[in-house]
C-alpha cells in the first residue's frame, strides 16, 4: 500500500494540519451530498410536481450554499494538506542537510555531489507530493464512500449493496492488476530511464566520438534504440493500462446498473424519483476518490522510492560533533601521538590506512611522500578531524583524541589544500573565512604574506570583487594563495599542507613556496609534498604506499636505502 | 507563440496519430456524457411511468456508453502514449542532430547542463498529452454539447456554451496570470539553494576546519524555508484552481437550472429533459477540468522549448565530403599566423605558426592555460581560427567536413569520456575494424593491458557507468589505447600523463616517441624532450620559444627555467 513506517512517523509532527486536512475533506464531501441532493430535489419539484421557479427559489438558494459550502471546504482542505507537506519536507530537508554536514568526508567521498543534490531536491519535491495527496487520499478512499453509503442505504438497499459490492472490487482488482502492473511499470521507468542516460552518455561523449569522426553514425543508433523502447514500453503499457479499463469499467457498468435496475422499480411505481436522481448524481462521486487513489498510486512508489534514499542517509552513523563545547585544558602545542590508526572508507574493500603509527612533533615539519592512492590525504583527514578512525588511537598529549570537542581542535589548526574551495563572494570574504571578524587591515596583512595582495589590487573592486561558482574565476595559483591567506589570518599553531602539482607559471610557483616557508615557520606541519625540496628540509619524511608507511626517516638516511623514496627521488631526477 | 508554432510543427509528421488520439479521448468523455444523459433519461421516463417498450432504446444506450467509456479510455491512453513516445524519440533524434552539427556544445560543458538538456527533451514530452490535446478535446466536447442542449432549447445552448467556454479560458488565464512570478521565483530560489548545496559539498572539509558550519546551515536553512513558503503558494494556487474549477460548475449549472424552469413551467419543454440536461453538464465538465494545469504545463514547456531552440539554433551547415590528401606523397601540415579567440572573450592563440612535415615529431610545452589544447580545437574543426590557415598538403582545412578531420588527426583529449560499456566497446569505438591483435597491441602500449588481464572478463568486462569503476589514470590509459588504434596519419595527444604515475609514466612517453606516425605531442611534463624534433614553447597563447630540447637548455629562457622546475619535483 506503499506506506512506510518512518514516513508515517513523521506524520506526527504536524497532527493538526493533518486532521484539518482530513475534516475539511470530508466536509466537502458532506457539502457534495447535499448538492445532490438538492438537485434532485428541485429536479424532482420542477418535473414531477409542476413547480415554477418561485416555488423551488428555496431549493436553489440551497444548492448554491451547499455549493458555496462545498468551494470552502475543499479550498481549506487543499490549503492543510499544502501546510502539512511543506512542512515536513522543509523539516526533512534540513534534517538531511544538518546530517551531511555531520557525516563529513567519509561520506561525501563515497557519494557523487550530484546524486547527492538530486536527492536534496528531486527527491524532497517527491516527498511533497507523497504526503499531499496519496496520504490524504488513502483516508478519503475509504471514509468518502462509507459517507456515501450511509446517506443511500436508508433511501435504496438494492442501490447501496451494488455499490458496497462494486466497491471493494476496485481495490481487489487494483491490488491484482496492479501487482502485475507495478512490477511492468517499474521496469518500464527502468527501460524509460535507461533510454535517458543512453541519450545522456552519447551527449556527454560527443566530443569523442567526433574525435573517433563516428558522431554521424549516432543519429540512427539513436532512432533505433528509441524505437525499440517505445515497442517495449508500449509492450509494457498494454498490460499496465488494464487497471484503468478495469476501474473504468467498474464504475461506469455500475452506474449503468443502478439507472437500470432503478428505472425499472420506477416503472411499477415502487420507487421514488427524487431519490432515484440524488442515487444517480451520488454514483460517480463515490467512485471518483477510489479512482483518484488510483491516479495517486504513482506519487506513492515515487514518495517511497525517495524516501528509502533519504531515509539510507538519515540512518547512517558515525557522525563528528560539529559545535564547541568547554574546551579541554590543554596548553598547545603538544605531540600528536599516532597509535596503530585503520581506517576503510564505507562501501571499499581495502583499508585506506593501515596500521599508520608515528608521532606528529611540535614544531617540526613533517612530510609525506607516496603514489596516489597512498592514503596521504586520508592521513590528513583524519589529523583534521574530518573523518573518525575505525581502529587504533590518537593522543593529543595525554589526552585522547575522540575525548576533544572536534570543533575545539580545529580552532588550533589550519589546512592549506591541493585544490582549494572559492566560495561565491567576495575576495575579502573569502579570506576571512578563517576568522569573519578580522578587520581589512589584518586580511590584507594575511594576503600580503600570501603574495595574493598585489593581485588583489590590479582588481577593479579590489577585496570587495565579487569571485566563486557564479563570479569570475581565479586560477589554480590565485585560488591557492586565497587559501595560503586564510591559513595566515588563521595563525594555529598546527598547520597540514596539500603542495599544489599543477603546472604553475614560474613566477607564481616560486611565489608559493616562498609564502608556504614562512607559513611552516614555528608551526607544527604536516605536508604531503611533491617537491624534492620540501622533503629534503623536513624535519621528518613518512612514506607511504597503499595505507602503510613503508620508510621513515629523513632525506639522508631515507636516500642511502634501497626503497620507494630512492625510487620516487631518481624517476625525477631521471626525467 | 513563436515557440508553440515551431513545437505544432515539429509534430506535424504525427499528425494522424494526434488527430487520432484526440478523437478517441473525445469519445472518452463523449461517453460519459452519454452514459449520464441516457441514465438521467431512463430514470425520468420511468417516472412517468409509461409502457417498457419505451426505455428500450435507452436501456440499450446506457449499457453501450458503460462498455465504451472503458474501452475508449485504454484506447485513448494507449495511442497517446504510443505518440507521446513517438514525438520523444524524434525531439531527441532531432535534438541530437542539431547539437552534432554544432561544436561549441560539444567542447566543455558540465554533465550537469547536458542533464538539464536530457530534462528539458523529457519535458517536451508532455507537450502533446498535457498541452496540446486537453484543449482540442474540450472544444470538441462544448460543440458537441452544445449541439445536443440545441435540440431541447436555443436558449440553454447558447447560455451553455457562453459559459463553458468562459470556464475553459477564464481559469487556465487566471491561473497563468498568478503562475508566471512565483514560479520564476521559485527557479531562481531553487538554484540559488542548489549552487550553495554543490557548494557545500565541495568546500565542506574547508567549512569544517574553518568552524563555518552552523553558520552555512542557518543560511540553508533560511532559503530553504523561503523556497517552501513560495512552493507554497503555488500548490494553493493550483489547488485553489481545481476549487474554482468546480465552483465555476455548480455556477454553470444553477444558471441553467434557472433558465430552463421556466421553459419547463410555461413553453412546454418537457420535464424529462431537465434531469437529461443537467446530468450531461455533469460529465461535461470533465473535458475542460484539465486545462488549468495544461496552462502550467504550457509555462515550462515553453521555458524548456525556448532552451533547446536556442541551443539548436546556431547549427552550422552541412558541407560536402572531399576527397583526403593522398598520405602516401607525405603531406605535412601547416598553420600560418592563427589569431584564434573563444566565444566566451579568452584569447588563446595569437600569431601561431606551425609546420608539421610527415614523419616528424613535434613537442608543445607550456604551463596550464597558455592555449596549447586549443590546437587540438581548431584542427578537428570544433571551432575555426579568426585569421590564418590550416592547411594538410594543399588542401585548406576550411574545405573538409568535421568529421573528414576526426579522419586525418588522432586526438588523445586531456579528460577522455569513457562510455557506459565495456572497455572493448569503448576500443571499437576508435577503430571498429580493428583485429584482436593490433587491440592487444594497442593496449600494451598504452600499459592497460596488465590492468585489463586483472579484471574478471578481461577486455568484456562491464566497467560501469560512464566508467564509473575505472581510476583516472585507468581512464586516461584506455584513451591512450584508443589513440594507438587510431589509423590516421596524425596524432595528437593531449597531456597524456596528467593521471599516470611515475613508471607508467615513463613507459607511454617511450612508446608515443616509437610510433613510426608523425604527432604532436602537447605536456607540461618535460619528459624524453629530446627525442623531439622540435619543441614549441608557449605562453598566454604564443609561442615564445622553439628549438630542440638542448638549443633551449642553452637558451636559458621560459623552457629551462621549467626544466628546472621539474628538476625539484617528485612525481606522486
Amino acid at each position: 500500500m506503499n506506506l512506510d513506517k518512518r514516513l508515517l512517523q513523521t506524520v506526527r509532527y504536524v497532527k493538526t494540519p493533518f486532521a484539518l486536512t482530513i475534516i475539511f475533506g470530508m466536509l466537502r464531501a458532506a457539502a457534495s451530498i447535499g448538492q445532490a441532493f438538492y438537485l434532485a430535489t428541485t429536479i424532482d419539484a420542477v418535473f414531477l410536481q409542476h413547480k415554477t421557479l418561485t416555488d423551488v427559489s428555496g431549493f436553489l438558494w440551497l444548492f448554491l450554499i451547499s455549493s458555496l459550502a462545498r468551494f470552502l471546504f475543499s479550498w481549506q482542505s487543499e490549503f492543510w494538506s499544502v501546510t502539512m507537506a511543506c512542512r515536513i519536507t522543509t523539516g526533512l530537508r534540513q534534517k538531511l542537510q544538518h546530517h551531511i554536514f555531520r557525516l563529513g568526508a567519509a561520506f561525501t567521498r563515497t557519494r557523487q555531489t550530484g546524486d547527492l543534490l538530486n536527492t536534496l531536491t528531486t527527491g524532497i519535491d517527491k516527498l511533497e507530493d507523497y504526503f499531499r495527496h496519496y496520504v490524504p487520499q488513502l483516508i478519503f478512499a475509504v471514509a468518502i464512500p462509507v459517507l456515501i453509503l450511509i446517506c443511500i442505504f436508508p433511501l435504496d438497499v438494492l442501490s447501496g449493496f451494488i455499490l458496497l459490492f462494486t466497491a471493494p472490487l476496485i481495490p481487489f482488482f487494483m491490488i491484482l492488476i496492479g501487482d502485475a502492473a507495478h512490477a511492468l511499470t517499474r521496469k518500464q521507468w527502468k527501460t524509460l530511464s535507461r533510454m535517458s542516460s543512453f541519450f545522456l552518455d552519447v551527449i556527454q561523449g560527443l566530443m569523442m566520438l567526433k574525435i573517433f569522426g563516428r558522431s554521424r553514425e549516432y543519429t540512427s543508433k539513436i532512432r533505433e534504440m528509441a524505437d525499440r523502447f517505445r515497442a517495449s514500453t508500449m509492450n509494457v503499457l498494454r498490460i499496465a493500462f488494464l487497471s484503468a479499463l478495469a476501474l473504468e469499467m467498474l464504475a461506469t457498468i455500475s452506474t449503468a446498473i443502478i439507472a437500470v435496475q432503478i428505472g425499472l422499480r420506477l416503472l411499477n411505481g415502487q420507487f421514488v424519483f427524487q431519490y432515484a436522481l440524488f442515487i444517480l448524481i451520488l454514483a460517480p462521486e463515490f467512485y471518483q476518490p477510489l479512482r483518484d487513489l488510483g491516479i495517486r498510486f504513482h506519487a506513492g512508489i515515487e514518495g517511497i522510492t525517495a524516501a528509502v534514499d533519504i531515509f539510507a542517509i538519515l540512518e547512517r552513523r558515525g557522525t563528528i560533533s560539529l559545535t564547541a563545547e568547554n574546551s579541554p585544558e590543554i596548553s598547545l602545542p603538544v605531540p600528536v601521538y599516532i597509535q596503530n590508526i585503520t581506517f576503510i572508507y564505507p562501501g571499499a574493500r581495502v583499508p585506506a590506512l593501515l596500521s599508520v603509527h608515528f608521532t606528529w612533533n611540535v614544531n617540526q615539519n613533517t612530510a609525506i611522500v607516496g603514489p596516489s592512492g597512498a592514503g596521504k590525504t586520508t592521513l590528513a583527514f583524519v589529523l583534521l578531524r574530518l573523518l573518525a578512525i575505525d581502529q587504533g588511537l590518537i593522543h593529543l598529549g595525554d589526552r585522547q583524541f575522540k575525548e576533544i570537542n572536534a570543533a575545539w581542535w580545529r580552532q588550533h589548526i589550519a589546512w592549506v589544500p591541493q585544490h582549494p574551495t572559492i566560495f561565491y563572494g567576495t575576495i575579502r570574504e573569502n579570506i576571512a573565512l578563517a576568522d569573519p571578524n578580522a578587520s581589512l587591515d589584518r586580511i590584507q596583512r594575511a594576503a600580503k604574506q600570501a603574495y595574493v595582495h598585489t593581485f588583489v589590487q590590479t582588481l577593479p573592486e579590489g577585496y570587495e570583487t565579487k569571485i566563486g561558482e557564479r563570479g569570475s574565476r581565479l586560477s589554480g595559483g590565485e585560488a591557492q594563495r586565497i587559501a595560503l591567506a586564510r591559513a595566515f589570518l588563521k595563525n594555529a599553531p598546527y598547520l597540514v599542507v596539500d603542495e599544489p602539482t599543477a603546472n604553475l607559471d614560474p613566477v607564481t610557483e616560486q611565489n608559493i613556496y616562498e609564502s608556504l616557508k614562512n607559513l611552516k615557520r614555528n608551526r607544527t606541519v604536516l605536508t604531503i609534498a611533491h617537491r624534492l625540496n620540501t622533503v629534503r628540509n623536513a624535519d621528518h619524511i613518512l612514506v607511504m604506499k597503499e595505507g602503510r608507511i613503508v620508510q621513515r626517516g629523513n632525506h639522508n638516511e631515507l636516500i642511502g636505502q634501497h626503497g620507494l623514496y630512492r625510487q620516487l627521488v631518481q624517476a625525477g631526477d631521471a626525467a | 507563440m513563436n515557440v508553440f508554432v515551431q513545437l505544432v510543427k515539429m509534430a506535424l509528421p504525427f499528425k494522424w496519430w494526434i488527430i487520432l488520439s484526440a478523437l478517441i479521448g473525445f469519445c472518452t468523455v463523449a461517453s460519459g456524457i452519454g452514459l449520464m444523459m441516457t441514465s438521467a433519461y431512463i430514470i425520468a421516463m420511468a417516472a412517468l411511468q409509461p409502457s417498457i417498450a419505451v426505455l428500450h432504446v435507452a436501456i440499450a444506450g446506457v449499457r453501450f456508453f458503460g462498455i465504451s467509456r472503458g474501452i475508449f479510455r485504454y484506447l485513448e491512453r494507449m495511442v497517446s502514449h504510443n505518440t507521446t513516445l513517438k514525438l520523444l524519440s524524434h525531439y531527441r533524434v532531432w535534438f541530437y542532430e542539431k547539437l552534432e552539427s554544432f561544436a561549441e556544445l560539444s567542447g566543455q560543458r558540465s554533465g550537469d547542463l547536458l542533464n538539464k538538456i536530457v530534462n528539458d527533451i523529457q519535458t517536451l514530452e508532455h507537450f502533446y498529452v498535457r498541452v496540446l490535446y486537453p484543449p482540442v478535446v474540450s472544444v470538441l466536447i462544448i460543440c458537441v454539447i452544445t449541439l445536443l442542449m440545441r435540440s431541447f432549447s436555443w436558449v440553454v445552448a447558447l447560455m451553455l456554451f457562453v459559459l463553458m467556454s468562459l470556464t475553459a479560458v477564464g481559469v487556465p488565464l487566471l491561473s497563468l496570470y498568478k503562475h508566471r512570478k512565483i514560479n520564476r521565483n521559485i527557479v531562481s530560489l531553487r538554484s540559488e539553494l542548489s549552487a550553495l548545496t554543490v557548494e557545500n559539498m565541495q568546500g565542506m572539509h574547508e567549512l569544517a576546519v574553518y568552524g563555518r558550519i552552523p553558520e552555512r546551515e542557518q543560511k540553508i536553512d533560511k532559503l530553504s524555508e523561503r523556497l517552501t513558503s513560495l512552493q507554497k503558494k503555488r500548490t494553493n494556487i493550483h489547488a485553489l484552481h481545481h476549487v474554482v474549477m468546480n465552483f465555476f460548475k455548480s455556477v454553470t449549472l444553477l444558471v441553467i437550472l434557472i433558465i430552463t424552469i421556466p421553459q419547463v413551467t410555461n413553453a412546454g419543454l418537457s420535464g424529462v429533459f431537465l434531469a437529461v440536461i443537467v446530468l450531461g453538464i455533469l460529465a461535461a465538465f470533465e473535458a475542460v477540468a484539465p486545462l488549468p494545469s495544461a496552462a502550467q504545463h504550457w509555462e515550462e514547456i515553453n521555458r524548456a522549448a525556448q532552451r533547446l531552440f536556442d541551443i539548436a539554433e546556431t547549427s552550422t551547415s552541412k558541407q560536402p565530403t572531399l576527397h583526403l590528401p593522398d598520405f602516401s606523397e607525405k603531406p605535412s601540415l601547416m598553420c600560418r599566423h592563427i589569431h584564434f579567440t573563444y566565444p566566451d572573450g579568452t584569447t588563446a592563440l595569437k600569431n601561431f605558426s606551425l609546420t608539421v612535415h610527415y614523419g616528424e615529431k613535434i613537442a608543445i610545452v607550456g604551463p596550464t592555460g597558455s592555449g596549447k589544447s586549443t590546437l587540438i580545437h581548431l584542427l578537428l574543426k570544433f571551432y575555426q581560427p579568426d585569421s590564418g590557415c590550416i592547411s594538410v598538403g594543399r588542401q585548406d582545412l576550411l574545405e573538409y567536413p568535421a568529421y573528414q578531420c576526426a579522419e586525418m588527426f588522432g586526438v588523445v583529449p586531456q579528460h577522455p569520456y569513457v562510455f557506459t560499456g565495456t572497455i572493448r566497446d569503448n576500443l571499437n569505438l576508435a577503430n571498429p575494424h580493428a583485429e584482436e591483435k593490433e587491440i592487444r597491441r594497442a593496449c600494451e602500449k598504452a600499459g592497460l593491458y596488465d590492468f585489463m588481464q586483472t579484471l574478471p572478463g578481461g577486455p568484456d568486462t562491464w566497467i560501469g557507468e560512464h566508467g564509473l569503476r575505472l581510476s583516472g589514470g585507468e581512464k586516461q590509459r584506455l584513451a591512450l589505447a584508443q589513440g594507438f588504434l587510431r589509423s590516421t596519419p596524425f596524432l595528437v595527444f593531449d597531456e597524456p600523463s596528467a593521471h599516470l604515475d611515475a613508471v607508467n609514466e615513463r613507459h607511454v612517453f617511450n612508446e608515443i616517441y616509437r610510433l613510426r606516425k608523425p604527432f604532436i605531442l602537447i605536456t607540461h611534463r618535460l619528459i624524453d624532450l629530446h627525442r623531439a624534433d622540435r619543441i614549441l614553447v608557449v605562453r598566454n597563447g604564443e609561442i615564445v620559444e622553439r628549438g630542440t630540447h638542448d638549443e633551449l637548455l642553452k637558451n636559458e629562457f621560459v623552457y629551462a627555467k621549467m626544466w628546472q622546475n621539474q628538476q625539484r619535483q617528485l612525481i606522486c
